[in-house]
């Protein structure tokens, strides 16, 4: 069975946390994961679970639409 | 929570809560998680596992105990900086890591595996074509080879595969 290549996340997890004025340390303590992982989210080189998504989200204060998409997100949006 | 409680030792990790708290956390020593000096060490490494196997058909019994002292004394030093230099990930139990972590953790595992039943292959191979003729004092330095590359082999794969951390 051959394994097709994992479709890209998006996130806005950078913008808004800047926007909240939180670091990434800050930001992975709330969600309780390494500060490198946050780092990985930003940069689209790591997908999260569902339920890191949810944790993110609601650190930033956030709906998932708002932090996470399937599709590009639109500058400025 | 007690303080006991804090620092409990997993027994089958063989690794301590606050060992791994710590080592998931420091950055003090920056350099040592760049790509190029984890792979430095598992190039050093690797080679001494190989002498350490190879030891006991070096030369003479004394030369043999003596390469075999020295590799292995320099083994178990790098091998704390081994695993430090990976952050214990490849030790570290589930309930201490993210789910990235987990995950590079996993995978690190599958590559271990099948490292070590081809190291595992070509040394049962070279002890039949040996016989398995060899001595007590042999045996020893190849068992000890053998349980460093056990204990080592996560945290090489590691080493060698992680990208070197951002700041």
């Amino acid at each position: 069975m051959s394994r097709q290549k994992e479709d890209p996340v998006y996130n806005r997890v950078e913008e808004l946390r800047s926007t909240r004025g939180l670091t990434r340390q800050q930001l992975a303590d709330l969600v309780e994961v390494h500060y490198q992982t946050i780092g990985y989210l930003e940069r689209g080189e790591y997908s999260p679970s569902l339920i890191l998504a949810f944790k993110i989200a609601k650190a930033l204060n956030a709906e998932i639409p708002e932090v996470f998409s399937i599709k590009p997100f639109k500058k400025g949006a | 929570m007690t303080e006991q409680s804090k620092n409990e030792f997993y027994w089958i990790e063989g690794v301590t809560r606050k060992e791994v708290e710590t080592a998931l956390s420091a950055n003090k020593h920056p350099a040592l998680y760049r790509r190029s000096a984890r792979r430095t060490i598992v190039v050093i490494y690797w080679p001494l596992i190989v002498l350490l196997f190879l030891a006991p058909s070096i030369g003479t019994p004394k030369i043999t105990s003596y390469v075999s002292a020295i590799a292995g004394a320099s083994l178990i030093a790098l091998f704390f900086a081994l695993r430090f230099s990976v952050r214990l990930i490849g030790d570290a139990p589930t309930e201490l890591l993210d789910e990235r972590l987990i995950a590079i953790r996993d995978r690190t595992y599958l590559s271990a595996y099948r490292w070590l039943s081809f190291v595992t292959g070509i040394t049962l191979g070279v002890g039949i074509a040996r016989d398995f003729s060899f001595g007590v004092d042999q045996w020893g330095s190849i068992m000890v080879a053998f349980v460093m590359l056990i204990a080592g082999l996560p945290s090489m794969i590691l080493a060698w595969q992680l990208p070197s951390e951002e700041p």
